[in-house]
């Protein structure tokens, strides 16, 4: 049986960058204060919503922004130990938090930046008790992070919690290898491009437009 | 498969450090064993006996999204989306972030007495046996020595609308305990131009008019002031999938807003013109023959005439020479109340004095609906009056807002409104209205207008057509208080008048107490803070209140009792008049907190009214269940609770607008108003004859030319945000993390010919006050405008309160905060 190629498509048709899908995340992941993996950015002005173009020719819209789960990531190429590895078997690259020794050379690598941040102090909780889902690996100090598309989900069969929580339906999960995916069909119908395709990374994050 | 096209050159790797606002923490978070997952091996299913899901969410007035909310260990852990939701509903990040204002460290935890002043958040911790007794103690001092009217509620916490549980203005318990105390009821005076306006016209309970239902068979969505998305959120959906059917999107905005973004027309009048907008459509749908004649003939009063000599209906007494009823000329028959507050209905109080219509048939005039063929047009002489056809008088009110004439007003291109008229004409058209253009002084004729021109479309009660705001739900109104006399409100902002004189017009009242029940536009959310201040909260003996955070309204009680958050309670609510919701309670209630039910309770009990306070929660919600209505959906409170969501839609069609019945005075669509009344009439004075027919008149300040704008030149406007539902979540740290402080949104154009950079703290300023914002340049933003962001507190700003800067001036009919209708001026704030 073919491996799996899991990927993201983001319909920014329909996305009105509300940072649902980010909390949704940070709530799953149980994510530190400070730290996101999923944000909603701006594509138009200098500030959160606001548009390019002189009022009223205006233009805006948002993009969501995580890990790409890259297809030849320039984080596995430098990690010196390990820690970050791509899973042969759903294309997720993963962090091990238990081999990471922190030295954020993946995250200069990285073209995408800001989808990996670094635990400089204990990771913190402003609730004051662990939020999300029971089998979300703990947080460390003195390593990085990112998204890992929910993979303690994708062991269950479920779908990443980003997904499921968009309230504008803009989100598409699935399988690229299988034709019949769902995901498949939305990319083998709709236009879409790609972050710095140039930087050679293959991403798996697609933008639908 | 990928598009080869790379996305627009602006995106860097430097830019997507943007817009986070992300701050690093630094503290131990609680350990928790760590799970490896290897491959895709299934992990064990996580045992239940220590996890538990219940299904609850938010009670805020937008959409009431229900969710899983999980429990581990006692304690929430997330909200997530609920897979199996009848009505798909996702909570969106504010909904998800109430998790974090559930576990603040900054909740109201106990009940509290003030120490130190109003405002400065000193406080005493009292046991809630010493918190009830002293407020029934001042409660009957006040009561023994002015009266049980001169303790004031304001209720309305629209993050509370829960029907046993919530604090919404026509909750049962809350509305029970008013009206047994015999308290004054306050109404807080917002977003009610628009609702009063479409009333007026349309009928049917407060907030409930003419159904409107988008289908496949919409052609257009026209978004009047409406920045969905930031605002009520789970309406976003509906938007772009209709785009994405091919429907037309029409967003009237001033500011360019997401939904603007994503408009296939984008239409920009200049602030607080929209009624003339509406009134030109309506005109030139006249001119090009575009008007449904037979809609108007069979469902308005288009053909009923009006005298010549006092513009009144003709009426069947005016050719008998009977008696004229005297309910055709008096203000008994008017609504203009929130939700489920019962109120005698104009249809109940239907008048036989028919109004008149001409017979073409006989060649003579008629009752309506006893002509058999009634005409639109014409002046005809009765009794040697002239009288002409309503519809005949509505086309020449609007004769001179011609597109020429119209563009001078609006600053829009004339064939731009000759081409919106056109849309509107061809229906079905969903007209989605927000509450922006409202809140000017003239956000009254907003509602009339829109609801006049849907008339003159024949855009109500066809299918995919009309305003879909929300619609009636058939409780059983005895459960609210079936032995109590029932109040009506009066006008939060004619209570200066009552303060300073003792009298609201002819009326005798004037406060010592208010009880600030769960609203935040009590104070902080309402408009001329300074004065709400000194005019008002000053003069009162006593303030005590009830509340989950600190807000502004909280830190002016004098006692301040712990409420529960969502989570702590069970209720129901009701959503759009399709469904009802069963909210399950998700952890005991933390440190002191009570549910507000239990609240209204203690206090009744106090005072000696426990009498009104005999059913339980559950037997009063069987009760206001216990309708035709409900019984035929086949709901009962058992069920509810099983099904925790019952959509209801089915009810709906046919819509009584789909049968030509409309719940007004004539049973017709009244853009003709026989006898205006304002939406809370304490005897005030207005123009009764300008308030026939919709018409323009600009807003009082926000206007070029007033004093006002000739000293402060902006037009300041607030805006919904992703972050905050009015003010809830306004401390939650998932908020602040995308926006951490108050703004003010600025054209870069007016930024830089005033010498204000980007990122600086300005502070914005008129006579009434001042508020002081980080400055965020956005070309969003109209020239002569400046957008903040809502729902910030006090303590938040460096300096002043948004709230300080707006006007307490209103329309006499509407009664409405008139947010908008603000003049300011901004320069760099140089003070720390």
């Amino acid at each position: 049986m073919a491996n799996k190629h899991f990927a993201i498509a983001v319909d920014t048709t329909r996305c009105m960058g509300c940072h649902t899908c980010g909390v949704a995340c940070k709530q799953e992941n149980n994510v530190p204060d400070g730290v996101w993996w999923l944000r909603s950015l701006t594509d138009g002005g200098d500030h959160m919503d606001s548009p390019r173009g002189a009022y009223p020719q205006n233009e805006m819209r948002y993009l969501t922004l995580q890990c790409q789960h890259c297809e030849n990531p320039a984080c596995v190429k430098v990690c010196p130990v390990g820690a970050t590895y791509q899973d042969p078997e759903t294309g997720v690259v993963r962090q091990d938090y238990e081999k990471c020794i922190g030295c954020r050379m993946c995250m200069s690598a990285c073209p995408y930046t800001g989808v990996r941040s670094f635990n400089w102090e204990e990771p913190k909780s402003s609730i004051g008790h662990d939020l999300g889902d029971r089998d979300v690996p703990a947080h460390q100090k003195h390593v990085v992070e990112k998204c890992t598309f929910c993979y303690h989900r994708l062991a269950r069969g479920e779908e990443p919690a980003c997904v499921d929580a968009c309230p504008a339906v803009a989100r598409f999960f699935g399988d690229v290898n299988d034709p019949s995916s769902e995901i498949s069909q939305v990319l083998g119908s709709r236009a879409s491009v790609q972050l710095l395709t140039e930087m050679g990374t293959k991403p798996s994050v697609y933008y639908l437009v | 498969m990928s598009g080869g096209k790379e996305l627009k050159p602006s995106l860097t790797r430097r830019s997507f450090l943007k817009t986070t606002g992300a701050v690093a923490g630094a503290a131990a978070l609680g350990g928790v064993a760590a799970t490896q997952l290897g491959g895709l091996a299934q992990a064990d299913e996580p045992s239940s006996s220590d996890e538990q899901v219940f299904i609850n969410g938010c009670m805020y007035a937008c959409s009431k999204c229900l969710g899983e909310v999980v429990v581990r260990d006692g304690k929430a852990v997330q909200i997530r989306t609920w897979k199996k939701n009848p009505a798909g509903e996702r909570p969106c990040a504010k909904g998800r972030a109430h998790l974090q204002t559930l576990y603040s460290e900054d909740r109201v935890k106990y009940p509290l007495r003030r120490v130190g002043e109003r405002g400065a958040g000193e406080w005493e911790r009292i046991t809630w046996e010493e918190a009830i007794d002293l407020i029934a103690t001042n409660v009957k001092e006040i009561t023994e020595k002015y009266g049980s009217q001169a303790i004031g509620v304001m209720s309305g916490g629209n993050g509370c609308e829960g029907l046993v549980n919530g604090t919404g203005f026509g909750s049962l318990l809350n509305t029970r305990l008013i009206n047994a105390a015999g308290w004054t009821w306050i109404s807080f005076c917002a977003d009610d131009a628009l609702a009063y306006g479409m009333q007026q016209v349309l009928g049917g309970p407060y907030f409930i008019w003419a159904y409107g239902q988008a289908d496949v068979s919409t052609k257009t969505f026209i978004r009047w002031s409406s920045n969905v998305g930031p605002s009520i959120p789970a309406n976003w959906k509906g938007v772009v999938d209709a785009k994405a059917r091919g429907a037309k999107l029409v967003v009237v905005d001033p500011t360019y807003t997401a939904v603007a973004s994503k408009a296939d027309m984008w239409i920009r009048p200049r602030p607080g013109s929209d009624p003339a907008l509406m009134l030109a459509c309506i005109n030139v749908i006249n001119e090009e023959g575009l008007q449904d004649e037979e809609y108007l003939i069979k469902n308005t009063v288009g053909p009923v005439l009006v005298r010549s000599d006092n513009h009144r209906f003709v009426r069947l007494s005016d050719i008998t020479g009977e008696p004229r009823d005297p309910k055709v000329d008096q203000a008994e028959h008017m609504g203009g109340v929130y939700a489920a507050i019962p109120e005698a209905m104009p249809t109940e109080d239907h008048s036989d004095d028919l109004p008149v219509v001409w017979d073409a048939a006989t060649n003579a005039p008629a009752g309506l609906g006893q002509a058999a063929e009634p005409v639109l047009h014409g002046t005809f002489e009765v009794n040697g009056v002239p009288c002409t056809t309503s519809y005949d008088l509505l086309v020449e009110s609007v004769a001179q807002y011609t597109p020429e004439y119209t563009a001078e007003i609006c600053e829009i291109e004339p064939d731009v409104i000759r081409e919106l008229a056109r849309l509107c004409a061809d229906t079905p058209v969903i007209h989605a209205p927000g509450y922006g253009s409202q809140a000017f002084n003239n956000g009254l004729q907003v509602g009339r207008a829109l609801a006049t021109l849907m008339a003159v479309t024949g855009d109500l009660g066809i299918k995919g057509g009309g305003s879909p705001i929300t619609a009636r739900m058939y409780f059983n109104e005895d459960a609210w208080d079936n032995r109590i006399k029932r109040q009506r409100p009066v006008s939060r902002l004619a209570l200066y008048e009552a303060q300073k004189t003792g009298k609201m017009g002819d009326r005798d009242l004037r406060l010592h107490a208010l009880y600030i029940d769960g609203s935040g536009v009590s104070v902080g959310g309402g408009v001329d803070l300074n004065r709400v201040k000194e005019e008002f909260l000053d003069t009162l003996d006593f303030i005590f209140g009830a509340d989950i955070a600190f807000t502004d309204s909280a830190l002016q009680c004098d006692v301040l009792l712990p409420a529960c958050h969502a989570y702590e309670k069970s209720d129901i609510t009701h959503n759009g008049g399709v469904m009802l919701k069963w909210h399950e309670q998700v952890i005991e209630p933390l440190y002191e907190c009570k549910p507000d039910g239990e609240l209204y309770r203690l206090l009744a009990k106090a005072l000696g009214l426990d009498e009104y306070f005999q059913l339980t929660n559950d037997e009063l919600l069987s009760w206001a269940l216990d309708s035709d209505w409900f019984k035929s959906a086949g709901v009962t409170l058992d069920a509810l609770k099983e099904k925790k969501i019952m959509y209801l839609p089915g009810l709906f069609k046919p819509s009584l607008p789909s049968q030509g019945i409309y719940e007004t005075a004539t049973g017709k669509v009244e853009f003709y108003v026989d006898y205006p009344v304002p939406r809370i009439n304490y005897g005030q004075e207005y123009d009764f004859d300008a308030e026939h027919l919709p018409h323009f008149y600009p807003p009082s300040e926000a206007w070029p030319g007033t004093p006002e704008m000739e000293k402060y030149p902006f037009v300041l406007m607030s805006t919904r945000v992703h972050q905050r539902y009015h003010h809830a979540c306004f401390q939650a740290p998932w908020m602040l993390e995308t926006d951490p402080e108050p703004t003010v949104r600025i054209n870069p154009a007016d930024a830089e010919k005033k010498g204000i950079e980007d990122g600086v703290y300005a502070e914005v300023f008129n006579d009434r006050g001042h508020a002081v914002a980080k400055v965020q340049y956005s070309e969003a933003v109209r020239p002569g405008t400046l957008v903040y962001p809502k729902g910030w507190m006090a303590a938040q700003h460096k300096a002043g309160h948004w709230s300080e800067l707006t006007t307490s001036k209103f329309d006499p009919v509407a009664c409405n905060n008139s947010y908008t209708d603000c003049a300011a001026d901004i320069r760099v704030w140089n003070e720390r």
